[in-house]
């Protein structure tokens, strides 16, 4: 009978720490919609100011780093076909938390992106490319 | 003298040995319906440069040499598969999305030209999949028509 309870008792906990988990990657999931805007919205400039843009311009001394992606390019530079394949690929590195990276957020932590700031970028980038490709 | 052969035995027995260590393999799949190189028209030098470089990593039809399912040549052929495979995979072309097609083809055009595709080491032991410069030219013009053609269908 003791038996009984506790394999009750432990399947229950089980299924809850399961429970528990299908629910987080829910969330991760439904990230927060951004409104579709040809300018940056202000929330999501601040991010890139923060975390990207100094590896990503065309004055950064990271030439790796800004032939793979510049900021300034898309208002002129990028076609339209290569912007949308610059916002997909925010996205997944973003989503992957490749970028920024690791070695530079233990250098400065305080540019680390909060959660929540990595699903608004992802959320963004994301849309920025369905507008663009028309989907 | 003696200890030399013992060594060599030593050898033999581990290399036997690591034969039956389980790896992680990709499967590999003969279905052509969402293939790239079967579903769409391209020059065919272009289409050369595909199966030669690029196939053998990118797509569910890798023409493997024999010795690349001998561990431990296995163990880094099939890792960079994988890898190459989670990256781009030629064989489901036609079922990714408008704007996932066109991420990936600009991606194509780009690691081409930076040449850090094909992977040097891959294309140090397989002279098929060595690119001149004239032919990287080629691939990266073609690889941006093809990109608008998608953007603009
Ligand atoms: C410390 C400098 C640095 C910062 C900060 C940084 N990046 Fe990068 N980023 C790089 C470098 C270097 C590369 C090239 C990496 C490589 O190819 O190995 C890169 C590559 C990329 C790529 C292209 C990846 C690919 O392989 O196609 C994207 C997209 C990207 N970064 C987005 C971002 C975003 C978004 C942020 C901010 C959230 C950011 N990066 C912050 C240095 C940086």
């Amino acid at each position: 009978m003791k038996s009984i309870v506790f394999s009750v008792v432990f399947l229950g906990v089980i299924a809850l720490f399961g429970f528990t988990k299908i629910d987080s990657s829910v969330q991760v999931k439904s990230a927060p919609t951004v409104a579709i805007t040809s300018e940056i919205p202000e929330n999501i400039q601040t991010i890139i100011d923060k975390s990207c843009v100094m590896c990503h311009n065309t004055e950064s001394q990271n030439v790796k780093g800004k032939t793979k992606l510049n900021f300034d390019k898309f208002k002129d530079g990028y076609s339209v076909p290569k912007q949308i394949s610059k916002y997909m690929d925010i996205a997944d590195e973003v989503k992957e938390t490749k970028m920024p990276p690791s070695k530079f957020i233990e250098k400065h932590p305080e540019k680390k992106l909060s959660e929540e700031e990595r699903n608004a970028l992802v959320a963004w980038a994301e849309n920025m490319a369905k507008q663009l490709g028309g989907e | 003298m003696k200890w030399l052969k013992r060594i060599f035995y030593i050898l033999i027995v581990a290399l036997i040995g690591i034969q039956i260590i389980p790896i992680a393999e990709p499967t590999f799949s003969s279905d052509l319906s969402n293939d790239f190189l079967a579903q769409n028209e391209m020059p065919s030098e272009i289409r050369i440069i595909l199966k030669n470089a690029c196939y053998d990593c990118h797509s569910l039809q890798p023409e493997l040499p024999w010795y690349a399912n001998v561990a431990p040549v296995s163990w880094l052929v099939k890792g960079d598969i994988s890898e190459g495979l989670s990256e781009l995979n030629f064989s489901e072309w036609e079922s990714m999305s408008k704007i996932k097609r066109i991420q990936k083809i600009e991606s194509c055009s780009e690691v081409v030209e930076s040449k850090e595709m094909p992977l040097p080491i891959y294309a140090t032991m397989h002279s098929k999949a060595k690119l001149t410069d004239e032919q990287r030219t080629k691939f990266i013009e073609w690889a941006e028509n093809f990109s608008e053609t998608i953007f603009e269908k």
